[in-house]
Parts: structure tokens; C-alpha cells; sequence
């Protein structure tokens, strides 16, 4: 049975995981048409087992053998390196310091490193192709499995089938993407990923800061897992102080950029130079 | 070897770019509020005496690499 917070979670996993799978098309698809698809889709199906491999073994041992409160203290810190990159780039997007993220452009630049790249061939395969096909699929699949797990394991207190929704939401839009890309045979670029990059970015600071405290009880005393006053409630406000602050940082940098413009102009500007003008 | 010597470095580039990613400064600065706010914990202080300093720290950690890190990037890369 769905409950609004089961909904919730899928959307959330769902959003999150299609990003990751959009970036990691867009690799095997440049891969599959400039080296071969022999070995873009070796390295896919070696990376997705390579990914069950980590999976299976890493959930064995953290669930067996280590306690929970430090658990939540790795995942919490790695969750929180991730979700400050991801806000920190969309934030500098938002604000035009930064190009904004286009999977046509990156087609593009995969494909020109892949035409340069040389012939070598190990296994029977494109060692290009399979190697570079193989890391962009680990890569983005770490992170979506991560996100399952995180978001999967807060919501089991609600939700005894949590990782079941989790892992749904991720299914479904890992097999839509594929599905929209070998229709249009092309990059997904009408996907909005950077508005979905961003309101990724504050759940993965949230959920980051929210269990870096709550971890923080394994080097207490009691060893216990801290508990947030208002519990589920705090994540709502630590959410609300991310967007609050990284709106606010997106304002002061866009008028920063104002103020250098006219001095660039003029050659007096050290600061921020003619891409931070181009950025609305 | 050579092959070899290309696997190893392969691997451990993997996860510099999984865990690290793009700016280091940012996961380092993480590692730093983290072990600061276990030294608070270990040191005696009330546990949730952490919260507030990883909450400002992350936010401050955002605040720094999107302003002054990335302002001294592009003023070292201005000719």
C-alpha cells in the first residue's frame, strides 16, 4: 500500500536516480557510436556487475559488522561530500559562474576524445570504449546505490518496505532513460537536469548533515546514535537553511557579477571575467 | 605491466573521482568539520554541541567554495 511518504521517497530516488542514469547514457551512447557497441555494452553489463559485487559485499559487512550509529557516520560524510559538490556546481550554474550542465556538449566532447583516442584492443574489446563505458556506468551507479540506501534506510522507520519503494524509484527511472534514449538514439537533453541536480544536491545535504550528527554518537560515551530535537522535522528545517542559503549565495554572487562586468569592460577587472556575464 | 601499472591507476583514479570529485578543498573541508565536531564529542562536551558546528560549518564550507574559492580560481586563470 502507498502512503504520501512512500510516494514521497520514490519521487525523490526516482528524480535522483534518472539524473545519474541520463549522465551515464550519454557516456555509453558517445562510446557506443565512435568506438563500437561490442564494447560499450560489455563494459555497461561489467560495471552493473561489478555494482552488485560492491553491493552484496559492502551491505554484507556494514550491516553485519559494523554498528549503525557509525554507519550513519560514513554514509552522513560522504553523503555530505557529494551533496556540497553537487550544490556548490549549482550553484555557481545559477549564478553564471559556471557553464550550464548540457549532455549535447559533453556527447560532443566524449565523442571527440573517443575519434582521438587509439585503437587498443585487449579481451577482444575497444579498451577505450569498454573502460571508458565501464567507469561512467560504476561511477553514476555508486552513487545512485548510495542514494537508495540512504534514502531507503530514514524512511524504513515510516515505511517497513522502504527499500523496496527506493529501489523501485531507482528501477523505474533507470529503465525509462534507457527506454526515452534508444528511442531518440541521441543525448537526452530536454531532460531539466540542472534544476533536478539542484534539488538533488539539497536532499544529499541534507540527508548528509542530518546523519554526520546523528553518527556523531558513536564517538560518545554511549556509543548511541545521536537523536535530532524534533526528529523527522529537523530534516524539514535543515532543508529549508540549504535552499535559504544557497538561493542567497546565488543572489550575491549574480550581483558580484554585475559589479565586475562594467569593469571588465573597462580592462580594470581581476575578478570575474565576460562567462560570469552570460549567466541568467 | 604497463597494462597492469594502467589498471592500479585506473582504480585508484575511480575513486578519487567517486569520493573526492572536482574540488578537493570541499571534501577536505568536510573530513575537518567532521573530525573537529568528534574531537568536541570526545572531549566531553554535550554531544549535540556538534550539531550546530556541523550545520554551520557545512553551510559555511558552501559559502567559501562558492565565493572564494571559485573568485581566486578565476582571478589565477584571468590573464
Amino acid at each position: 500500500m502507498f502512503t504520501a511518504a512512500s510516494i514521497a521517497l520514490i519521487a525523490a530516488v526516482f528524480v535522483a536516480s534518472a539524473v545519474e542514469a541520463v549522465e551515464a547514457f550519454t557516456i555509453v551512447l558517445a562510446m557506443g557510436l565512435t568506438r563500437g557497441w561490442k564494447a560499450a555494452i560489455c563494459g555497461t553489463a561489467a560495471a552493473l556487475l561489478a555494482l552488485a559485487a560492491i553491493t552484496t559485499v559492502v551491505g554484507v559487512a556494514l550491516i553485519h559488522y559494523v554498528s549503525q550509529s557509525l554507519l550513519q557516520f560514513v554514509i552522513g560524510a560522504l553523503l555530505l561530500i557529494f551533496g556540497l559538490q553537487w550544490l556548490r556546481k549549482s550553484v555557481l550554474r545559477s549564478s553564471g559562474l559556471k557553464s550550464i550542465h548540457d549532455e549535447d556538449r559533453i556527447f560532443r566532447e566524449e565523442e571527440e576524445a573517443a575519434a582521438k583516442a587509439g585503437r587498443e584492443v585487449h579481451l577482444g574489446l575497444d579498451w577505450f570504449g569498454f573502460v571508458v563505458s565501464f567507469k561512467g556506468v560504476l561511477l553514476e551507479g555508486l552513487e545512485v546505490v548510495f542514494i537508495v540506501i540512504t534514502f531507503g534506510l530514514k524512511a524504513r522507520a515510516t515505511d517497513p518496505y522502504a527499500m523496496v519503494h527506493a529501489s523501485a524509484g531507482a528501477l523505474v527511472a533507470i529503465v525509462l532513460v534507457v527506454i526515452a534514449g534508444a528511442i531518440a538514439r541521441s543525448p537526452l537533453s530536454a531532460v531539466p537536469e540542472n534544476t533536478m541536480k539542484y534539488a538533488v544536491g539539497l536532499l544529499l545535504s541534507t540527508f548528509g548533515v542530518y546523519w554526520s550528527v546523528e553518527g556523531l554518537g558513536f564517538f560518545g560515551p554511549q556509543r548511541r546514535s545521536l537523536e535530532w530535537p524534533g526528529d523527522i522535522w529537523a530534516l524539514a528545517g535543515v532543508l529549508a537553511a540549504w535552499i535559504i542559503v544557497s538561493r542567497a549565495t546565488v543572489i550575491v554572487l549574480r550581483a558580484l557579477a554585475r559589479r565586475e562586468v562594467p569593469d571588465a569592460v573597462g580592462g580594470a577587472s581581476a575578478g570575474l571575467p565576460s562567462e560570469a556575464a552570460g549567466g541568467k | 605491466m604497463a597494462f597492469a601499472l594502467g589498471l592500479v591507476r585506473g582504480f585508484f583514479r575511480f575513486w578519487y573521482d567517486f569520493l573526492v570529485g572536482d574540488c578537493w578543498e570541499v571534501a577536505a573541508g568536510v573530513v575537518v568539520i567532521l573530525a573537529g565536531a568528534i574531537l568536541l564529542v570526545r572531549g566531553g562536551m554535550v554531544p549535540h554541541a556538534a550539531l550546530p558546528f556541523i550545520v554551520a560549518g557545512a553551510i559555511m564550507l558552501l559559502l567559501v567554495s562558492t565565493t572564494f574559492l571559485e573568485l581566486r580560481k578565476k582571478t589565477a586563470g584571468s590573464p
